[in-house]
């Protein structure tokens, strides 16, 4: 089915369009969720309150890309979720991709402004976007979709290694953004 | 927790929606909820497909290998090279003799020798003659028709009767057969006597002197023809030293407005005492003069007497008041505006009493400096072109202001002999004169018909793509390319030549022309940018091609915000407007424009597919059995990609495999990508090897 079609099943507040919505994209969320937090039944729970969250949220927003807008809420709620948890509980890839975006951080020295998180989103969103497609879609595939290297490896059929070269380079190349707009985290 | 590194995170979540969807991993269905994760597939497009180690190790054997055979290649070409530079041959169709790198001395060559072109075969087309005192500077088209392709390296301009120093005009690229026209701009040292006239020569010598700073080059072509082009009476040309081009009685009728169809310039200003326009009170648009050269110096005052110069300055005022009230009269000359030199004419004050009154003031007290008395007292011409506004043109005496040219007609440009070549560095300065929209679009399209009208009078069609940007284009490029399917728009961040009928690139500030169909970068499409605060951008083609090509109206909306481009309605084009059903994709040979149509067609899902399908193929093989690898242009020698057959939800395309990527000349192996799409838009694809030959399409 396609998204529009399950979006006006949301519209017309259909069950089926929570049924419909898990066959198509309830791999994708499921995966992404327990890569966030590293075991099955919390990555259920997300996946059930993301449900929840779009039958609340849908109507009156009718979302563009479906797909993105369902991750996105997924992320969020996984995130939110994993910041409840005692750091010994919290697993899955988030603590490696968590101290690997640590580098990206900018130093403290000659900080001008500390930026709201609106602004923050902003300024990544503008640097991913100087990036070419391959580094683009490598980071986002690490830091936002937390897969491993390896599945990106071959998802986006390259050597780990090299997975491994563009990840390193485009954090360096972050703090050095992020320190050139003189912003503070 | 680190709460910085927390936040980050949670920011990534905020980004766009379009890149998060990019990078989304593809997953088949699941079946329901309360499913079990399920392993990520391992491959996007082809879980088939495995990188074994094999493949990885001939890989790099195989780049590291490739490398160290370019790197070979390079220095054993820098050593040939080196060894052999005295050898090295003047490329052109008549093969010249050699070039000798280094001589000390340079012989005196003044005689041309070698066979003479008949004069048919050459022409010179002056666009601009100006002598400064010491210099004769010219603009000139030079028209080469002859069959024969050869190489000149020395152009001169003899001037009949005159001594004169360098004839040199420097050295000329290849002459190529059957029309080349080319811009020539000189300056050569020659005394000219006033009053006398001269006929100018346009030499190709077979054989000339060429030194830079660092290198002293002798020619010796004897086979070299020799083209002698010499002017008439009839050339617009204009030096001090002869006739005006404008007689006074012609001139005189240029005051009055002639192109009446021009609509108002300005919007109207609701409130009259408010600062308005661009530049204040559009002063641009209407000035001749700069300030300081039309305001009456106090101190010029001072010495014609107050009360006289009252008096004089009291008629300039009458006469803009005049001129005003009339509303049609438009002036262009020192004699009858109000300036600092008319004054001194007029107030009989000799150079002498201006030079004692003024010498040693500096321009910051409202004074004139000491350049500029000997300017005032030089000539009319060096007055003119000292002092008039930045958007003036001069010709002669005689200052041209926006308003004139707003108000006259191409004709009157003509005939007062003004360079259309000098349309092009004003055109960006009047998008800044705050013209109304209407106002500019009339104005820019005369200035633009001129420019081009004139430089290029035997071509028979002139296409005008007037593109309007929302936004500005900045250092956007893009790209204009007409082929056999479609014309459309389209970004592109560098130059690619292909089978187009046209094609140009424009990229920030320089723009570069695909050579197809006899059309030459320099003399055929032109692109105009100008006021890029989301402004306008102004294409000619000036179409010598083959009339078969047609141009198509349509386009597509470029990542630079470009969103439509039109074609002029103006008289000269000539072309028929092609819809885009009538441009239809027939199998056969894919070019590039036609590979744009398919990602047009099927949209930016199927392109992103296939190129993605393309890099993947390009360094991991298709097949286990045998290496295979989408082969490229810098390997094949015909690289050749077709058409199959296509639907509404699927496209066949043949492509070229090869078995590995380094050695060229490779004989490909055709296989048959099949792309499909699936019912909720997602694409996948399948290989057949073909046996096929595949032919040409037939355009």
């Amino acid at each position: 089915m396609k998204d529009s079609e399950i979006i006006e099943l949301y519209f017309a507040r259909s069950e089926d369009a929570i049924t419909e919505t898990d066959k198509k994209h309830g791999a994708f969320c499921r995966s992404m969720t327990f890569g966030i937090l590293g075991n099955r039944e919390d990555s259920e729970e997300c996946v059930n309150d993301t449900y929840m969250r779009l039958w609340e949220i849908i109507p009156p927003q009718r979302p563009e890309k479906f797909r993105a807008f369902i991750a996105r809420i997924a992320r969020n709620i996984a995130l939110n979720m994993l910041g409840r948890m005692s750091a010994k509980k919290r697993g899955g890839r988030y603590g490696a991709v968590y101290d690997e975006l640590s580098e990206s951080i900018p130093s403290n020295e000659n900080v001008e402004k500390r930026v709201d998180d609106k602004e923050l989103s902003a300024l990544l969103d503008k640097f991913l976007r100087s990036l070419d497609r391959e580094k683009q879609l490598i980071f986002l595939k690490r830091y936002w979709y937390m897969r491993t290297v390896a599945e990106i490896a071959a998802e986006m059929s390259v050597i780990e290694s090299k997975v491994k070269m563009v990840l390193h380079r485009t954090r360096e190349k972050l703090r050095e953004y992020l320190e050139k707009e003189g912003v503070q985290i | 927790m680190n709460e910085r590194a927390d936040r980050l995170l949670k920011a990534l979540g905020n980004i766009g929606e379009d890149l998060i969807d990019k990078a989304a991993p593809v997953y088949p269905a699941d079946s329901g909820a309360g499913g079990s994760v399920r392993k990520v597939a391992t491959a996007i497009y082809e879980p088939e497909v495995k990188i074994t180690k094999k493949d990885l190790r001939i890989y790099w054997i195989t780049r590291a290998l490739g490398m160290a055979a370019v790197a070979a290649l390079i220095v054993g070409a820098v050593v040939l090279l080196v060894q052999n530079w005295d050898k090295i041959a003047v490329s052109g169709g008549e093969r010249p003799g050699t070039i000798v790198k280094y001589i000390d001395e340079l012989p005196d060559i003044s005689e041309a020798y070698g066979k003479t072109i008949e004069f048919s075969d050459a022409s010179v087309r002056f666009s601009s003659v100006a002598y400064d005192g010491t210099r004769l500077n010219t603009n000139f088209y030079l028209l080469y028709k002859g069959n024969d392709e050869f190489y000149s390296p020395a152009l001169w301009i003899n001037v009949e009767g005159a001594e004169h120093g360098d004839p040199s005009c420097g050295i000329n690229p290849v002459m190529e057969a059957d029309s080349y026209d080319y811009l020539i701009q000189s300056s050569v040292p020659v005394d000219l006597e006033p009053g006398k006239s001269y006929a100018i020569n346009i030499v190709y010598k077979g054989s000339g002197n060429r030194e830079n700073d660092t290198q002293k080059y002798r020619f010796n072509c004897p086979d070299i023809p020799v083209v002698t082009a010499v002017t008439t009476t009839n050339d617009p040309y204009l030096t001090s030293a002869v006739e005006p081009l404008i007689e006074p009685a012609e001139a005189d009728t240029f005051e009055q407005i002639t192109d009446t169809s021009m609509p108002e310039p300005f919007a109207v200003n609701e409130n009259p005492t408010v600062y308005g326009g661009t530049d204040g009170w559009h002063d641009n648009f209407y000035d001749l003069w700069k300030k300081d050269f039309y305001a009456i110096d106090e101190r010029l005052q001072e010495l014609a007497g107050f009360e006289r110069a009252s008096e004089i300055i009291a008629g300039y005022k009458a006469e803009e008041s005049a001129d005003n009230e009339a509303g049609n009269i438009t002036r262009y000359k020192l004699d009858d505006t109000q300036n600092r030199y008319r004054f001194i004419m007029d107030a009989g004050l000799s150079a002498e009493e201006v030079e004692r009154a003024l010498r040693g003031t500096d321009n910051t007290r409202g004074g004139m400096v000491d350049p500029d008395i000997l300017v005032t007292f030089a000539s009319k011409e060096e007055t003119v072109k000292e002092h008039m506004t930045d958007y003036c043109i001069a010709v002669g005496e005689y200052v041209f202001s926006p308003k004139w040219l707003y108000y006259h007609t191409i004709e009157d440009y003509k005939a007062a002999g003004i360079d259309p070549y000098s349309m092009h560095s004003l055109l960006e300065k009047y998008s800044e004169l705050g013209l109304s929209e209407e106002a500019w679009r009339a104005f820019r399209r005369k200035l633009i018909l001129y420019a081009y009208s004139e430089m290029y009078p035997e071509k028979d069609r002139v296409y005008t793509y007037e593109l309007d940007t929302s936004e500005p284009l900045g250092d956007d490029a893009f790209r204009i390319f007409e082929d056999m399917f479609c014309g459309e728009w389209e970004y592109a961040g560098k130059y690619d030549h292909h089978d187009a009928s046209f094609d140009m690139t424009y990229g920030g500030t320089s723009f570069k022309f695909g050579r197809i169909f006899g059309i030459f970068e320099t003399d055929e499409i032109y692109v105009i940018r100008y006021n890029d605060g989301g402004g306008v951008l102004m294409c000619f083609v000036i179409e010598k091609s083959s009339p078969d090509i047609m141009y198509n109206t349509d386009v597509l909306t470029s990542l630079g915000g470009i969103e439509e481009i039109k074609l002029g309605d103006d008289e000269w084009v000539k072309y028929i407007n092609r819809k885009p059903a009538a441009a239809e994709l027939k199998p056969g040979d894919l070019s590039i424009p036609g590979l744009t149509y398919l990602f047009h067609l099927y949209g930016s899902d199927f392109e992103d597919y296939y190129r993605a399908v393309i890099e993947r193929d390009s360094y991991q093989s298709i097949s286990e059995d045998e290496n295979l690898y989408i082969g490229n242009g810098h390997i094949l020698d015909d690289f050749w990609q077709y058409l199959v057959d296509m639907s509404e939800n699927s496209v066949v395309l043949a492509l070229p495999y090869v078995h590995d990527t380094q050695t060229a000349h490779q004989t490909p192996v055709y296989y048959e990508l099949t792309f499909t799409k699936d019912e909720s838009g997602e694409w996948s694809v399948t290989y057949n090897r073909s046996g096929e030959v595949y032919e040409r399409a037939d355009y």
